[in-house]
């Protein structure tokens, strides 16, 4: 047995014969019983029968000349027309199209971009952010000048102390020498001369940092159990370069604790 | 006219040749007038909206591959034409209002007093009250009489969605109507 509401919906695919066998039967018994649905099945076959009835041809009221200057004019603006920009003009009418019948498609669509983009810009801050945080990145390029000169003495001290340790360095006979606490600490140095490679210096102590990365790097890559012969050539460029010289030059020129402020002095 | 002479005019066209252009008008004009002026409901606006249609069809008749009937076609650019006509009415002012005789503006007064009013007048009037899409289902589907399945294809959409706006577009015309009940 069906409701009211339900068979009054189903009256007009009834009138259009659009109705399963199962429905059709139903509302049939239902109207049989009910006046108010069979008035409404009145209604709706008049409102229907008006549709059909509304004037389906207006241009049956329009004379040939009509027709001929309707052509004339379509080909005036189709001239026109031509010296427009074409290729825009079917892209706009998908998006048009694309906008007025899928409606919600394209508000989901528009959504994701927009959730996409802010994805992306949140993933940049935090990777920004990380990058900022992590030593010898690229970020860090830029680093405060004070920052880079307290780092360049810390290196260069730190550099001294080895290479100083490396010169007295007394291995007792018929034992080989140990170097591996050399080989770490220049490895640290190796790290930190790369990073420092990347910030404004001047000449000097760049070509500082060459000259010491080259024993730095021949001590990192120096064997657990590594002879004696080695040191010697090592100690032997120290000598040569005169390494320490430069560095102690090098230490004054860094060296922040030296300075006090102007104030402090009075 | 046969598929294939209409299928040969639209490869003809395609080619650049005029002729067959303007025989593709002649066949279709008065038909996108019909279609044109049940939607915008007055003969300034239907002759525009034919017009720019078949502007809009002779400049992207290279990109149209054939995968929906050429009508089906039509009928699409007319109703998106048609339908910007129908917001761009919205915009004018009052005063510019473009009411032809055969769209008689339902005034109150005549709503109360529906003498010389017949329901074919209302229904119409109706019509061009319906939001757009309900009203693009209800003309296509009851004035042109096309199928469901057809205007489920000139929209892009399934049968079920053009059921779904046909049904909510009567119950709202029914509203709209309730008033002559009391007669």
């Amino acid at each position: 047995m069906k409701t009211h509401s339900t068979v009054q919906k189903l009256l007009y695919e009834y009138l259009n014969g659009e109705i399963t066998e199962v429905d059709r039967n139903a509302v049939r018994n239902h109207l049989a019983s009910c006046e108010k649905c069979s008035v409404e099945l009145e209604r709706l076959k008049d409102e229907l029968k008006a549709l059909d009835q509304l004037q389906a041809n207006p241009s049956d009221h329009l004379s040939s000349e009509y027709w001929d200057s309707f052509i004339l004019d379509l080909e005036r603006r189709i001239q026109s027309d031509r010296s427009r920009v074409r290729a825009s003009v079917s892209l706009w009418e998908t998006v048009e199209t694309f906008w007025m019948y899928h409606r919600s498609l394209a508000i989901s669509l528009s959504s994701a971009a927009i959730l996409l983009f802010l994805s992306i810009g949140v993933m940049k801050t935090v990777l920004d952010h990380w990058a900022e945080r992590t030593p010898g990145t690229v970020a860090q390029q830029q680093a405060p000048v004070d920052t880079v000169r307290s780092e360049l003495n810390q290196y260069f001290r730190k550099s001294k102390i080895l290479l100083v340790g490396l010169t007295n360095m007394k291995v007792p006979e018929g034992q080989p020498p140990d170097f591996s606490v050399e080989r770490d600490a220049s490895r640290k140095l190796l790290h930190q001369a790369r990073y420092l490679k990347n910030q404004p210096l001047d000449m000097r102590s760049a070509e500082l940092i060459d000259d010491l990365q080259r024993i730095q790097l021949a001590l990192a890559n120096m064997k657990d159990e590594g002879s004696l012969s080695n040191v010697e050539i090592v100690n032997a460029g120290i000598r040569q370069e005169n390494l320490l010289f430069k560095i102690r030059m090098a230490e004054a020129q860094y060296d922040t604790s030296r300075f006090v402020p102007v104030g402090n002095n009075f | 006219m046969p598929a294939a002479d209409e299928q040969q005019l639209i490869v003809q066209a395609k080619d650049g040749n005029h002729t067959a252009f303007r025989h593709l008008v002649e066949r279709y004009m008065r038909h996108a007038y019909n279609i044109a002026y049940s939607f915008v409901g007055n003969h300034d606006d239907a002759q525009d909206v034919a017009q720019e249609t078949f502007v809009r069809i002779h400049r992207s008749l290279s990109s149209f591959r054939g995968d929906a009937e050429f009508s089906t076609w039509m009928y699409r650019i007319i109703m998106n034409v048609s339908l910007n006509r129908l917001h761009e009415q919205k915009r004018r002012p009052q005063g510019e209002m473009v009411t032809s005789d055969a769209v008689k503006p339902l005034t109150d007064s005549q709503a109360g007093d529906p003498v010389g009013f017949d329901l074919q007048d209302h229904v119409e009037q109706a019509i061009h009250k319906l939001p757009a899409l309900q009203r693009a289902v209800v003309i296509l589907r009851h004035i042109d009489g096309l199928s469901t399945k057809e205007v489920s294809e000139i929209l892009r959409c399934s049968e079920g969605t053009v059921k779904t706006h046909l049904h909510r577009g009567l119950k709202k015309m029914r509203t709209m109507l309730d008033f002559l009940k009391d007669e």
